[in-house]
């Protein structure tokens, strides 16, 4: 029963979010893709603090720089189509991750966050303080990538409405994706890792190489909600990289339940619509959200997705 | 017969503290050699020098006349070393099933693949299964290992060092903490598989010691005090007097 269950709720909420454009609002949909792009950046992020416990404050490096990739890619061919964008896209992120990983995997607890908050601040004053990308401006995405699919359909990403069903068809490749990954040879070894490295590499395994195709897999994942967020916004800037990014999307993670597929989707959008309806409410909104991270904090301490109704059967 | 590991002259010293001097052991298949000696004496450390864990400042290790000095702890597992730790170190809120397949896999090729489930590779689990069989844990391979009693651990503990399919096994303390009963379980166990691997047994249950062991090294202060059979060992005076005497270490 407990499965069954599970897959009619899934299924009704992505029925609701399939039909959510019919009946939002302008506002609203730009919101909910607001959240569908983060909810990819935060997954990216589980996989590495949920799944493989490193602890990333540097992961808005790749958030930022994948944008940053389709804006001079845009500059230098207005004409590049989506899905060579997103590859070329995913491909460089994928080599900072290589070097980020490289270095910072040599650490290990506080040392590794902070010389990921290291390197992400490094990138940040890069792209802030030269006139390489832009300066502390950043740079403007006149023209979206197009994305003709087969040439007889034309998806208009300026479009809110097509840019929504863009997001969300990314957001579920991507829980797919990840889930796959948490189901495979490769996440048993990493589940080791979290659980007790020591043993891990006692057993026979070489983990800092694990730990390192682990991470540039999360942030190439984080390139595709960057990628998407410059797209949906048509603008990059320094702050897409700084470590306030980085530490909003390890609350998510931390407020949804750190190592399960759906506490980023749970945590994201639970923070999001909180801090938005905080900020109608009172200038002070920073007071409540604070207050009520640290409420799920002690009364949750599995966070979101630990909750009793959200717990599936057994495993996480 | 030439040992399957052997070392030679190893020390490891800690800015000063000379945890390990200058000790030479070996040991090959189907025997068992021992090492005992007062707590402190550097029989822990001398274990992570042959696994890899610590680097000696000294001396030299080899695996079937393979140097492999200075190999870090996930290539001495490769190379056939698997051990078991004095303090339970074991894979918690998992299954007993789980911590083996972990153990299991480490022998695969499929380690790196993302996509598949692990479903597809069923073989995984059921050698898990038949090591959790062989060491008596099959009852329990679906039970969290936290939920599991202390002698029970243990048992994990050791599984996931033959689930590697070792040829050394080192062993550091497998009965610390257990009951009577439960020692005997592990002590058949280690009787039962005794000739299929060259194990280095560090042990401060005495009777366990002299039922099982082919060969002891006795060491005191870093250094070996002693070694030979059993029959030398019970009667040395040397020996007894570190254990016995003053100069017993800590």
């Amino acid at each position: 029963m407990g499965k069954n269950f599970k897959s009619l709720v899934i299924g009704f909420v992505l029925l609701s979010l399939m039909l959510f454009p019919f009946f939002g609002e302008r506002f609203y949909i730009q919101f909910a893709s607001k959240i569908l792009v983060m909810i990819i950046f935060v997954s990216s992020l589980n996989l590495l603090v949920g799944f493989t416990g490193l602890v990333s404050l540097g992961h808005a490096a790749f958030f930022g720089f994948a944008g940053y990739v389709l804006a001079i890619l845009m500059q230098v061919d207005s004409s590049t189509h989506f899905v060579t964008a997103l590859l070329i896209s995913i491909s460089c992120v994928g080599l900072l991750g290589l070097v980020f990983g490289v270095l910072v995997l040599r650490t290990k607890g506080i040392f590794f966050i902070m010389s990921t908050l290291a390197l992400g601040e490094m990138l940040f004053y890069f792209l802030h303080d030269t006139d390489f990308a832009g300066g502390s401006d950043g740079i403007y995405i006149y023209s979206r990538p197009n994305l003709s699919i087969f040439d007889f359909w034309d998806v208009d990403l300026a479009n809110a409405v097509h840019f929504y069903y863009v997001a969300l068809v990314f957001v579920c490749l991507t829980l797919i994706f990840i889930g796959r990954i948490i189901q495979s040879p490769f996440g048993r070894v990493i589940s080791g890792i979290r659980v007790n490295e020591h043993r891990t590499k006692a057993l026979g395994y070489n983990t800092y190489k694990f730990k390192l195709v682990c991470f540039v897999i999360a942030s190439m994942i984080a390139a595709v909600s960057g990628f998407l967020a410059a797209v949906q916004f048509g603008v990059v800037n320094p702050e897409m990289v700084g470590w306030h990014v980085s530490g909003h999307a390890l609350m998510m993670v931390i407020l949804g339940g750190k190592g399960a597929i759906l506490g980023p989707v749970l945590g994201t959008t639970t923070l999001m619509i909180t801090e938005e309806i905080f900020q109608m409410l009172t200038k002070h909104w920073q007071l409540l959200t604070g207050l009520v991270i640290v409420l799920v904090a002690l009364f949750f301490p599995n966070g979101l997705a630990g909750i009793r109704i959200f717990k599936k059967g057994g495993s996480m | 017969m030439s040992p399957l590991i052997q070392a030679t002259g190893l020390s490891k010293h800690f800015s000063g503290l000379r945890a390990v001097s200058e000790v030479s052991l070996s040991c090959e298949r189907g025997m068992i050699h021992a090492v005992i000696g007062p707590n402190g004496a550097g029989k822990s450390t001398l274990l992570n020098l042959l696994s890899g864990e610590t680097k000696p400042t000294d001396g030299m290790v080899f695996i079937a006349d393979q140097d492999v000095t200075g190999f870090s702890s996930h290539q001495m597992s490769l190379k056939g070393v698997g051990r078991s730790y004095q303090r339970t170190n074991i894979f918690d809120n998992m299954t007993v099933l789980e911590n083996c397949n972990i153990a299991v896999q480490s022998r695969s090729r499929i380690s790196m693949r993302f996509l598949g489930t692990t479903s597809n590779y069923p073989d995984i689990e059921s050698q898990s299964k038949s090591i959790l069989k062989r060491v008596g844990l099959l009852s329990v391979a679906y039970q969290l290992v936290s939920e599991l009693s202390h002698g029970a651990q243990r048992q994990v503990e050791i599984a996931l060092a033959l689930a590697t399919n070792p040829d050394v096994l080192l062993l550091d303390e497998p009965l610390a903490g257990m009951g009577a009963e439960e020692s005997q379980t592990i002590i058949d166990l280690l009787r039962d598989i005794r000739l299929d691997y060259a194990m280095i047994l560090v042990e401060h249950d005495m009777e366990a010691v002299f039922a099982l062991a082919d060969f002891l090294t006795v060491m005191l202060n870093g250094e070996v005090i002693e070694s030979g059979l059993p029959q030398k060992i019970r009667a040395s005076k040397k020996v007894q007097s570190a254990y016995l005497g003053e100069d017993a270490g800590e």
